[in-house]
């Protein structure tokens, strides 16, 4: 049986984010915004103008960019490209490593967060 | 009879080929590959063995993973909240810096490093946070006003961003391990269920004609050998009848009337 994604060390990794002004904005506070030369950027700030289509083009260039090893997606977004992230998980690919952050107007929550939710099951917690 | 599915069926019950395969490897019954299916099983069930210490290894490693994963979203969770309310201060003392370091910002300082870590035998990430320097670019802005306030809200996200690089690697972890234990229990079940049992049962049917054969063979040999013996009595008998003609027309002869002359 062929081995998926087979880890290999990289040491310059980026970490990109999609999400609103304030999660954008922290993140770039705490040093993660990259330029390249061709004007690319690793982040995405969603605002109510963005289209799910230009949230879904940038996931897909930041997954297929292979210096990007963490992406970051605010909780709400998450949610609204909830079909394209399962078909990303299903295709079992590893990199980069999508985490659903909460933003400013939307807290953290477990019940959403499908990872949670897996590790829930398989701790055989129950909803309490 | 016991039809099965074709070749190879013939002693199997139907309802088990469905489940199972091919009931019995399809080879010719002879001693060397009796030793030879038997090598097979032996590695067949060692391999079992080994593959399932593999499971229950990584299934324990992912166990441990499981609580730290539930922990450290929910850290996520309150180290973000706390930046948000750092920005909002900042809001408060410089008013909206968020278009200006968007417009600023140059070559990420962060850097994630990614080292590949062994958990029996299956390759798991580690990711880490390299900061180096200062982003030239976002360093000046809180010079005018609300410099402390930026500050702090640097080092709560900085804070944060450490906690999401500690659960990327979670993350990962757990979702390479769940797909490594998935393999590695169909495999163990594929050994179980398939290969262990279709090897004994050529092992078995390999004796079974073996001692078949014998049987016919010690058969064959009592036949021949009987056969032998009656023939030998049958000689004996044969012989003692051919004396007695012999005696008998002997005696005839003398017994018989007078020659005719014998006239040259």
């Amino acid at each position: 049986m062929p081995e998926k994604a087979v880890f290999k060390g990289s040491a310059d990794g980026l970490l990109a984010v999609i999400g609103d002004d304030d999660t954008v904005t922290g993140m770039l506070l705490a040093g993660c915004g990259n330029v390249d030369e061709k004007r690319n950027t690793n982040f995405l700030v969603v605002t109510s103008k963005t289209t799910t289509a230009q949230i879904e083009e940038a996931f897909r260039n930041f997954c297929n960019d292979p210096r990007i090893s963490v992406l970051l997606i605010n909780q709400y977004i998450a949610h609204e490209m909830r079909a394209t992230l399962d078909a990303w998980a299903e295709r079992g690919e590893k990199r980069p490593a999508i985490l659903e952050v909460p933003s400013k107007e939307h807290p953290y929550e477990k019940h959403l967060d499908p990872v949670y939710q897996r590790t829930k099951l398989l701790l055989g917690l129950r909803d309490d | 009879g016991k039809e099965g599915g074709g070749e190879g069926r013939s002693r199997v019950p139907h309802w088990s080929s469905s489940m199972s395969g091919a009931a019995r490897l399809n080879v010719f019954p002879t001693r060397q590959n009796l030793g030879v299916m038997k090598i097979k099983l032996v590695g067949a069930k060692k391999g079992h063995s080994l593959l399932k210490k593999k499971a229950d290894a990584l299934t324990m490693r992912m166990r441990s993973l499981l609580r730290q994963i539930m922990e450290c979203k929910d850290t996520m969770g309150t180290s973000f909240k706390l930046g948000m309310f750092a920005l909002a201060e900042v809001k408060y003392a410089a008013g909206d810096i968020k278009p200006m370091i968007i417009e600023n910002v140059t070559k990420s300082t962060t850097t994630i490093n990614l080292q590949v870590d062994n958990v029996a035998g299956v390759k798991v990430p580690v990711f880490t946070a390299k900061h180096e320097g200062h982003d030239v670019g976002t360093e000046l802005i809180g010079m005018a006003k609300g410099g402390q306030q930026i500050g702090k809200a640097r080092d709560a996200f900085s804070k944060a961003l450490d906690v999401l690089v500690k659960l990327a690697t979670l993350q990962t972890s757990f979702i390479t391990l769940d797909e490594a234990v998935k393999v590695t229990n169909r495999r163990v079940n594929a050994l179980d269920c398939v290969v262990v049992p279709r090897l004994e049962a050529t092992v078995s049917y390999i004796t079974g004609e073996l001692d078949e054969m014998e049987r016919e063979e010690f058969f064959r040999l009592k036949r021949s050998q009987k056969k032998k013996q009656r023939d030998i009595a049958q000689a004996i008998k044969d012989k003692a009848a051919a004396k007695e003609k012999e005696q008998q027309e002997a005696a005839n002869m003398l017994a018989a009337g007078g020659d005719k002359d014998v006239i040259f």
